[in-house]
This record gives C-alpha cells, sequence and structure tokens, in this order.
C-alpha cells in the first residue's frame, strides 16, 4: 500500500515537472522508470524497463501538443508489476515490458481526457480575470492541473496495488514466448513512427538529400549520434553563411545549393 | 492602436522574477485544447501586469489581453516571448505585445521542437538509455543533469534577453534572423534523423530460402545441393540498413498521404510487429551466430 502510494505521488511528480519546471524529464520512460525501481527496491529493473522502453519511444517525443502513448505510466506500471514477478533481471525485466508498453499505448486514450477538461477552469480563469481577482486566476492555473494529474495518477495506483498481489506470478507464467518476442520487435520499430511524425512536419521535399548525409555517416563511415550531430551543426551553419552570398552576388545559386 | 495611458511605473529586477519563477514552474499545468498555454501565460504575466497598471480596469483589461490563444515550445520560445511582451507592456505598446506573442509562437515552436524535443533530447536520452542497460546509475543521472542545467540557463537567459531588447527584438527578428534559424534548425534536424533512421530503428528479417542448383560431379554427371540463403544477408548487400529505412519511409507515407492519425500509426505499428516478431519472421538484430 505504502509503495503503491509512493508510485502515484512519483507519477505526479514527473508528469508536474514536464509542464513545469522541466528539471528531471520525469514524464520520459527511462526517468519514470528509475525512479519507480528506487521505489520498489529494485533501480537495476527499474532502469532496464525504463531505458528498453526509452529507446523505443525515441522520436515520438518530437513535437508538443500531440497525443502520445504514456510511457511515464508505462514505465512506472511495469516497473512496480515487474518486481512483484519471479525470476532473473532479465525475465522480471521482459514481464515489465510486456505489460508496460501495451498499458502506454492504451493509455493514450485517457491523455485526452486530461487535456480537455483544464477548459472548463480557463473559462471560470476568464470571469476572474474581467473582476480583476488574480487569487482566483491562480486558483484555476494550478488546480487546472488536477486532470491531467488524475489520468496517470490513478491508473498508476491501481496497477501497483494489483501487482502487491500475487496475481503478476500467474500472468507472468500466462505468457507465451512468442509474445514476448513479438513485443520486442514492437519496441525496436516504434521510433520509426517518431521519426516519420517528424519528417511530415519538415521540409523533406526541399531538403531531401540532408536526409542521406546522416544516413551515410552512420550507415557507411560508422560516425557515432553524437557526431553526426556536430556534422550537421557544422553544415547548417555553412549552409547559412553561403545562402545570402550566393543569392544576392548571383554566384551559381544552384549549385550552392546542391552540394 | 496604442493605449492614452502608457505605465509610469518602471518595473524592477524583482518584478522580472516574480514572473519569470511563475513561468519556471507552472507554465503549462492548465495546458487545455481550447486555449493551451494561454493561463499559463497570463498567470505569468499577472505580477508585472499589476505593476503596471494600478488602476484596476486597466489591470483587468491587461489580464484578459493575455489569456487568448497561446501555444509555443515551453523551453525555447515561450521566455522569449513572455521577456519581450513584458518590455512592450512596459513602454505601453500592448498591440506590439500581442502582436510579438501571434508573430513568434508557431516559428519558435518549430525551432524549439526541432533543436530540443527532437534532436537534443534524442541524443543525451540516447546516451543515457544505453548507460542505464548496463546497470549504470549514471545513465539516467547525466540525463537529469544535461536537461535541468542546460534547460535552466537557457530558459533564464531567453527571457532576461527579450526584455531587455525590448522593441528591438521585434526588428531584428524582422530582418529574416528567425527564418535563417528555422531554416538552420530544418537542416540540422534532417541530417540527425538520416543517422538516426538506421541507429535506432532497429529490424532484420530471419527469413531464408533454400535454393537447389545442380553442381557437376568430379566423377561427371551432377548432383543437386541445396543452399540456404539469409535474405538479410542479400538486403545487406543491397543497401544496409535497409528495412528501417523502407519501414520508416512507408509510415511517413500513410502519415503524409492519407494524413494517418499517429496515434492509428503506432496501434498498427504494435499489432504487425507482435505478428511478425512471434513468428519469428522478423527480429530487432540477428541472433548471435553459434559458436563453431
Amino acid at each position: 500500500m505504502l509503495t503503491a502510494i509512493l508510485l502515484t505521488i512519483w507519477a505526479i511528480i514527473c508528469i508536474f515537472d514536464i509542464l513545469g519546471p522541466t528539471v528531471i524529464m520525469g514524464f520520459r520512460p527511462l526517468i519514470a522508470g528509475t525512479g519507480a525501481g528506487i521505489i520498489v527496491g529494485d533501480v537495476n529493473l527499474g532502469m532496464a524497463i525504463g531505458a528498453t522502453m526509452e529507446l523505443a519511444a525515441l522520436g515520438v517525443y518530437t513535437y508538443g501538443g500531440a497525443t502520445i502513448p504514456d510511457f511515464q505510466t508505462g514505465a512506472i506500471i511495469g516497473t512496480a508489476l515487474a518486481a512483484a514477478g519471479t525470476g532473473d533481471l532479465g525475465a522480471k525485466s521482459a514481464v515489465g515490458l510486456t505489460i508496460g508498453i501495451p498499458a502506454a499505448v492504451l493509455l493514450a486514450s485517457l491523455d485526452p481526457i486530461g487535456r480537455f477538461l483544464p477548459t472548463f477552469w480557463i473559462h471560470r480563469a476568464d470571469g476572474y480575470a474581467a473582476e480583476g481577482n488574480s487569487g482566483g486566476v491562480t486558483l484555476m492555473h494550478w488546480t487546472a492541473f488536477i486532470p491531467w494529474a488524475l489520468v496517470r495518477a490513478v491508473p498508476t495506483f491501481l496497477a501497483a496495488l494489483a501487482g502487491s498481489t500475487d496475481s503478476v506470478k500467474s500472468l507472468q507464467d500466462s505468457i507465451p514466448a512468442w509474445f514476448t518476442d513479438g513485443m520486442g520487435l514492437v519496441g525496436a520499430i516504434l521510433p520509426a513512427v517518431g521519426f516519420a511524425m517528424l519528417l511530415k512536419i519538415m521540409p523533406v521535399g526541399r531538403y531531401w538529400y540532408m536526409l542521406l548525409i546522416g544516413f551515410v555517416l552512420f550507415a557507411y563511415l560508422k560516425v557515432p549520434l553524437l557526431g553526426i550531430a556536430l556534422f550537421g551543426l557544422a553544415v547548417a551553419f555553412l549552409f547559412e553563411t553561403l545562402r545570402p552570398r550566393a543569392a544576392v552576388g548571383g554566384m551559381a545559386p544552384r549549385s550552392g545549393e546542391a552540394t | 492602436m496604442e493605449t492614452t495611458n502608457a505605465p509610469t511605473a518602471r518595473l524592477e529586477r524583482r518584478d522580472l522574477l516574480a514572473s519569470f519563477w511563475r513561468y519556471f514552474w507552472s507554465f503549462q499545468i492548465s495546458w487545455n485544447y481550447e486555449r493551451m498555454q494561454a493561463l499559463g501565460f497570463a498567470y505569468a504575466m499577472e505580477p508585472v501586469l499589476r505593476k503596471l497598471f494600478p488602476n484596476d480596469a486597466d489591470y483587468e483589461a491587461a489580464l484578459e489581453r493575455h489569456l487568448v490563444f497561446f501555444n509555443t515550445n515551453p523551453v525555447v520560445g515561450a521566455p522569449l516571448i513572455i521577456g519581450s511582451a513584458i518590455a512592450m507592456e512596459e513602454a505601453g505598446a500592448p498591440a506590439s505585445a500581442e502582436g510579438v506573442k501571434i508573430a513568434l509562437m508557431g516559428p519558435l515552436a518549430g525551432v524549439g521542437d526541432t533543436i530540443i524535443w527532437a534532436l537534443y533530447n534524442s541524443i543525451i536520452f540516447t546516451i543515457g538509455a544505453q548507460l542505464a542497460l548496463q546497470r549504470n546509475i549514471l545513465g539516467p543521472i547525466f540525463v537529469v543533469v544535461m536537461v535541468a542545467v542546460p534547460y535552466t540557463v537557457v530558459r533564464y537567459w531567453q527571457f532576461m534577453w527579450a526584455y531587455g531588447q525590448g522593441r528591438a527584438l521585434a526588428t531584428s527578428l524582422a530582418t529574416g534572423a528567425l527564418e535563417r534559424i528555422t531554416e538552420g534548425a530544418t537542416i540540422l534536424g534532417l541530417i540527425v534523423i538520416g543517422g538516426f533512421i538506421p541507429s535506432i530503428v532497429r529490424i532484420v528479417t530471419l527469413a531464408d530460402y533454400k535454393g537447389t542448383v545442380p553442381v557437376l560431379k568430379p566423377g561427371g554427371g551432377t548432383q543437386d545441393v541445396t543452399n540456404t540463403v539469409a535474405v538479410q544477408t542479400q538486403l545487406d548487400a543491397i543497401l544496409p540498413f535497409m528495412l528501417p529505412v523502407l519501414l520508416t519511409a512507408f509510415i511517413y507515407w500513410l502519415l503524409k498521404r492519407y494524413n494517418l492519425n499517429p496515434l492509428w500509426a503506432i496501434v498498427i505499428v504494435f499489432a504487425v510487429g507482435i505478428v511478425l516478431g512471434g513468428l519469428h519472421w522478423f527480429a530487432p538484430a540477428l541472433p548471435s551466430p553459434p559458436a563453431s
């Protein structure tokens, strides 16, 4: 029970952090899972589940405002339930991922509720603003966080309570091996959705060849990601430095753009 | 357009800090579909507006003015726009404050989402997750340090810089600086995504086909020899990381051509991944070769 309450508080801290101070990025599964691991007394388990889910989630955190799988709750629930399972770290984290990733996808359906309900709060705030009531505006601002918190706190609390019984053991036994393998593939290919989402809002038609540069650097030259980012930074600066000169001076702007 | 009674009160550092900390701690906690960050913006502006408009009617009008739709990147964008809006309200130019909000929120959301959300975060979280998978607690710690320190510095700096720029900000951004920053961020973004796709999306096929070919026997005549050929080896010979590229391109096409909801794309990938992975036709990586 105490564990369930602590996990619920952690879930609220995580979502508050990303909406406000943004100093721990608790809504990302790596951090949410590690915190949950500390609470259930198995940091390595929380890190393993959080990190695996993090690599699956990379790319979906690309722009604000969109509803995406709730990997925060998925990592916390997955860690809480896996801690009640049996076996070594690998077996336990497989259980955590098998529960956590589908939970994250399913719980995405609750997120819009948390984003919709504060609409009522802002209409009350309109009234307080018209009266010049700053206390009322402040109250509306802070309490509008309640729906955001509840859609994550309630599932976390319920799942954590369920995890303190031995239902996890029977669940663990009932998960077939093919499902665990399938989940492994899902985690490895989910980032493709995130990158596709990001590409959709970028001018790919105009700058498609920039994608090739990054691809060649990694696929053929084996440059690590940080190296690719630094190279990209240099190209971006070079591009922006050369561009006006080519446009103003009229010195073969086409070739300048194509290189 | 400008009010006839420009504020006489001058803002002090503590007024700016009061606004900054309100933004810092709670900017998006009242985010909603209808007006998104509007209430957070008004809440951050409130202490400054109270100081500038001792007259209740002016104060009420100012609060309502900043309760309109607003949405941008909360880390890169929002502090800059709040700082700028404060400077313009202090200068008695509320119409400019509204103008700067409308003009900058879209472009800065693009810059912030690309540079901070998509690129910077993806890089530090990849490093952090890889350390964490080796049971190294420095993984999550690294991420928290690399978020907490630079984000806070960048947010504070933007806020104070934009306030100091005042009306000059609108002029300097109007000379095309913003378009150049956006374009540079786009170029950097596409290069990094080009590297992300093969390095982070992991899929190989475990399928193979058996080809039977007649081979000449030393003593004459032929003998049928059956070779097992792994499809993945053939694909790698054509283009390394072909499957991650094709998969991402296919999802991109679905999103772009049919305007598919991203959540549906996730559900589809989820279902297809379970089936293909469960059947062992595809896997994240080839199984390690048996020791021989």
